[in-house]
Formats: C-alpha cells, structure tokens, sequence
C-alpha cells in the first residue's frame, strides 16, 4: 500500500522527473536543490483532493509558482502516480456459495493542465486512471468471504475530458463473465464533472480509497506546542504540530494507546516518567511531562519543556498515532541530540512497515543510519532543474564505501551524487 | 569494589534495547561505570582506536556480534578478529542467531498466552524474519513489541531456551 512510482514535467523546480520510491525514503541535496519541491507534489495532491483543485492551485501561490518559472506556460504541468495500493470488491454472486472479485494491485493517476496564452488560466487537459486487477474466484459462507483462486487479469483505464467521463479501455482474461460496468457502475459515466474538478474528487464514488487525503505532511515547529491550543482543534496531528495537547489527550484517554505511547517516548527520552494534558480556565489545553529528576506529580508545562522532546512526541504521534498511509516530515532531527538520531531513523524504519515513510534533512547522522538504498540525492542540472538521482546506483560511492568512508562523510563532501 | 569502568559493543537499536534493559542493570552490580557503544556505522579504524583507549584506561570491554551466516561460533570470531586487529578474541560475545533470538527467550508461557505471542521452547535458529512473523497483530510497531516483552523478561528462562544467552549469563557470572 505505497507509492512506488511519480512522474512529473513542469513542475515546480522540477522539468522532468521520474523517481522510484520505497517504504522509507530519505531525501537529501543542498539549499534550494528542491527537496521541498518533491514534498510538494503531494501537498498539491492532497490539497486537490480535500480543497478541490483551483483551491489547491492557489494554495501553491497560483499557477505561475505551481509550475517552473522557466520553461513557463509553454508546456503541460503533468503528474502521475503509480500506487501498489491493494483492495478488493466483490463482482457478483454467481452462485449461492460462490462469487467473483476483483483485486486492484496497480492504481496509476494521471492529470495534466495545458495553459491558455494569457499563461494565467489552465485548463485540465488529461485526467485519466488506470487500474490493472486480478480477478478471483471466491467462496462465500454466510457473512465470510475467502478467496480461493486467481482465475485472471484485467484492467481498466477511465477517463475524463471536460467533464464527461469514459472508459477508454477495458481488458480482461477470455471467458470471464465480468463486463466494465461491473467495475465502473454505469451512473458513475453519467455523472458531469465540473470540467476544473479531477477525477481524484470522484475516488469515493468510485470505491477507490483514496490515497491522497491519506498522506501526512508534517514540518514541526517546537515553538507551538509550547503554546496552549484550543480544545476545539482537529484530532489529526497539525502541520506544524500545533494542536500536540489534543492528539495526546485523546491518545493517553485509551490505555492500549497510552502503553505504546510511553514505550515508544521512553525509548528515545528514558528521563519520561509521566505525561499529561492540563485543561486552563480558559478552555484550552496545555501538555505537561513529569521528569524522573523531579518529585512525583511535579510536572512541567509545555513552555518549559526541551524543543527536542516536542519534537521527539511529535514525531512519535505522527508515525505511530495516525491512520495515515503516507508521513512526509521535514527535517525530522531538529532539536534532538545526535546520539538519538540513530533511534530516532530506527523509529522511522519500523513505522515504515506500516506506511510509507518520507522525510527530508539536511543531517549527516540521519544519512549515516538510514541505509544506503533509502537515500534519494536531489540536486540541479546544468540547466538548473532539479534532478534526483539514487546514490546506491553510482559506481563511485560503492567505492568510496567499500574504502571505509562513511555515507555521512560523502554527504559532508558532497560526494554522494 | 575500587572504580571500575566496562564497555560493551553492541551493533544496533535494537541491541540497545536489550542489554540496556536486561544487561546493564546485571553488569552494574559488579561496575561502577557500564557504558554501550554502538558500532554497526562506525569504521573499522574508529573501532580500533576505541579499544585501544579502553586498554589505556584500564577498562573491560565485551564486544557483542550475532553469529549471522556464519558456520559456527569460532569461524565469527575469527572474522571479527581478521577485521579489527587489536580485538581480544575472548571478549567477543556471538548471539545465536541474532538479538531479537534473545529477546524472545525470555518470554514465559503465561505473557504469551497475554500477548497473543507464540511460545519458542527454542530460540537459537530465529531469525529476524521470523521474529517480524511472530509478532502479534495488536502491535504494529516492532520497537513496542520488543520492550513490552523485555519487562517480564526472565533470565532462568532465557538461559535454558537460547545457549548463546545462557553461556554468556554464565562466563560474565551476571546471576
């Protein structure tokens, strides 16, 4: 359930890219080399899914900071994604016990938007999904399904031209009795779309869960958690971190989730001993740790805690507490002490068994445990558009590895690309 | 007891986890000062040199390496030694076959039975992979597996159930 593949052209800082992408992704480069950029993407995606898409374009700055600022309106601004993202629908109930599914194991989203002349309005100029399945034989028992064998493949590509929506293309193994309705119920078709909405607006109508409102971008500033937040915040962790006394209240109410919580924090920080969220007069919440330096019950409010400890918590929250299928974090080691970085990537690789983990740094410590192959090197070309490449591929750095250089001493020097 | 200082290398986090929580508390009875160093990213020369500061400080130092693919005991710490030159060949330590192995000796019958973790009467060949497999659904992080089941570590059970963890309890006498 990841992403495995993005493509985009005119994008941002980016002409044309083309990555490959793992469970845990570590994405490093100099100043300005555009790492930002590729946290971008999906910001956009997510932004489309939730805002809409003239909303998610404004939230970019407009279109002239959407897309490169070279190469301008004269080219399309194109993204694909492709997903390993698995989930089944049941087809039909051709017998009493006996039925057919399908079983979605590749999901690849495409939009493009070609630019008027005036370079300021767009326009979608392709929009287009395509899933490749395996169809399965079931066996049903009452209120049990289970899936006995795999009798074909097919796939299905929908798309949508100013605001009609077809199938373009639907193949399936010979002699399966499934036809494209079964996938793509015939009113979805007859549904308009707003000729500036993408078909991503439609994944729940389509049964398709959706990726993007599932990803978790997260830029902790340790400086707003020390502030009170209002009880009436989201439960979701904030961008920046803002609302951390809501999540951990709702968090340290269960105590399945409270036993983890402290497992996971006294881990990294063994001087924890309690943790708390105050309720204030005002109706705003405050969290508070007790120390194993000081008295039982004396704990200490945010606004006296380490930036590094909120950012440890944070940190935790979002890989551990959200039902996310991606976290993005910027720059996740600010504040904590080079000792526990090392714990702190062996956190990120074990979250990564169940969500795809991406982060950016800029930290000889972080590149030095994450592994070699997560490492994902953004720099610019000659042309100044941002490339990336992966340093597990060059010849140089094997050598350079196999010679008892470290992979943060070649960050340092600026020899991993 | 006069001052004295103990180091022990240990690969990883996970590795941290265990003797920090198992190990260290035993050696502290008998050391005034017990110190882990991880050295899984750290160069072979910077290895070296750290022994040798140990030596001139007069200190111990026990160095811990899983067994992996290799054929037996002796031909690991043959290697370890062909690697690091200045290593003491009998403060090498080999974990049969990897950490987690020892993690899960400890646990009795009964925390299984809580966990919903399946019993291993026998440690010595676990893999991580099949670590990673035994891992009850309700946890979904391995780290939080890992230390719930360090707090109702028993060490007269891991003795008998890994002969890696038991021979070591027995040459560092830690019971």
């Amino acid at each position: 359930m990841h992403i495995k593949k993005i493509r985009v052209t005119n994008f941002k800082s980016f002409k044309d890219l083309e990555i490959e992408l793992g469970r845990f992704n570590v994405i490093i480069g100099a100043n300005a080399s555009g790492k930002s950029n590729l946290v971008q993407i999906f910001k956009f995606l997510r932004d489309t899914t939730i805002y809409g898409l003239d909303n998610a374009i404004s939230m970019q700055g407009g279109v002239d900071y959407l897309r490169n600022i070279n190469i301008g309106s004269s080219k399309e601004l194109s993204l694909e994604i492709v997903s390993d993202l698995e989930y089944g629908k049941i087809i039909s109930h051709a017998k009493e016990r006996e039925g057919l599914g399908v079983r979605t194991f590749e999901t690849v989203y495409k939009m493009a938007l070609g630019f008027k002349k005036n370079g300021r309005e767009y326009e979608i100029i392709e929009d287009k999904i395509t899933q490749r399945f395996k169809i399965i034989r079931l066996g049903i028992k009452g209120k049990n399904i289970e899936e006995k064998e795999i009798i074909g493949k097919g796939w299905i590509i929908l798309s949508h031209t100013k605001g009609r929506i077809k199938i373009d293309s639907f193949n399936i193994s010979e002699g399966i009795p499934i036809n494209k309705n079964d996938i793509i119920p015939q009113f979805i078709l007859e549904e308009r779309l707003d000729p500036q909405s993408p078909l991503i607006i439609l994944f729940p109508l389509l049964r398709i869960p959706l990726f993007f409102n599932k990803t978790s971008i997260c830029d902790f500033d340790p400086r707003m958690p020390k502030r009170a937040t209002t009880m009436t915040g989201k439960a979701e962790i904030e961008e920046d971190g803002s609302n951390l006394a809501i999540v951990l209240k709702n968090i340290l109410e269960d105590r399945e989730k409270r036993r983890k919580l402290f497992n996971l924090i006294t881990n990294i920080l063994p001087f924890v001993n309690n943790m708390g969220v105050e309720k204030l007069a005002d109706k705003s919440l405050l969290f508070k740790i007790e120390e194993i330096y000081t008295k039982k019950g004396n704990f200490l409010p945010a606004s006296s805690i380490s930036d590094g400890t909120i950012n440890v918590t944070a940190l935790i929250v979002a890989l551990y507490f959200e039902r996310k299928w991606m976290t993005i974090i910027e720059e996740p080691e600010r504040d904590i002490h080079p000792y526990l970085i090392s714990k702190v990537v062996e956190m990120m690789k074990d979250a990564s068994r169940n969500k795809q983990v991406i982060i950016t740094t800029h930290n000889p410590e972080i590149v030095k445990y994450a592994g070699l192959e997560n490492i994902l090197l953004v720099s610019r070309d000659r042309d100044g558009f941002s490339i990336i490449t992966k340093p597990s591929m060059h010849k140089e750095v094997k050598i350079f590895l196999k010679n008892e250089l470290g992979i943060e001493d070649l960050f340092i020097q600026n020899l991993l690309g | 007891m006069g001052y004295r200082q103990i180091f022990i290398f240990i690969e990883g986090d996970k590795d941290e986890i265990f003797f920090s929580k198992i190990i260290k508390p035993l050696f502290e009875k008998r050391y005034s000062y017990v110190r882990l160093w991880k050295y899984a990213e750290v160069s072979k020369a910077k290895i070296h040199s750290f022994i040798e500061s140990i030596r001139a400080m007069d200190a111990d130092y026990i160095f811990v390496t899983d067994i992996n693919n290799s054929p037996c005991v002796t031909a690991k710490k043959k290697k370890i030694k062909k690697m690091i030159k200045n290593i003491d060949i009998d403060r090498i330590v080999v974990v049969r076959k990897e950490i987690e192995g020892w993690c899960l000796a400890g646990l009795e019958n009964s925390l299984c039975n809580r966990l919903r973790a399946p019993f291993k009467k026998d440690t010595n060949d676990l893999t991580k992979e099949e670590f990673n497999n035994l891992i009850p659904k309700k946890f979904d992080s391995e780290i939080d597996f890992i230390i719930e089941i360090l707090k109702s570590f028993s060490i007269e059970t891991a003795e008998e159930r890994n002969t890696s963890f038991g021979y070591f309890i027995n040459k560092y006498r830690l019971l």
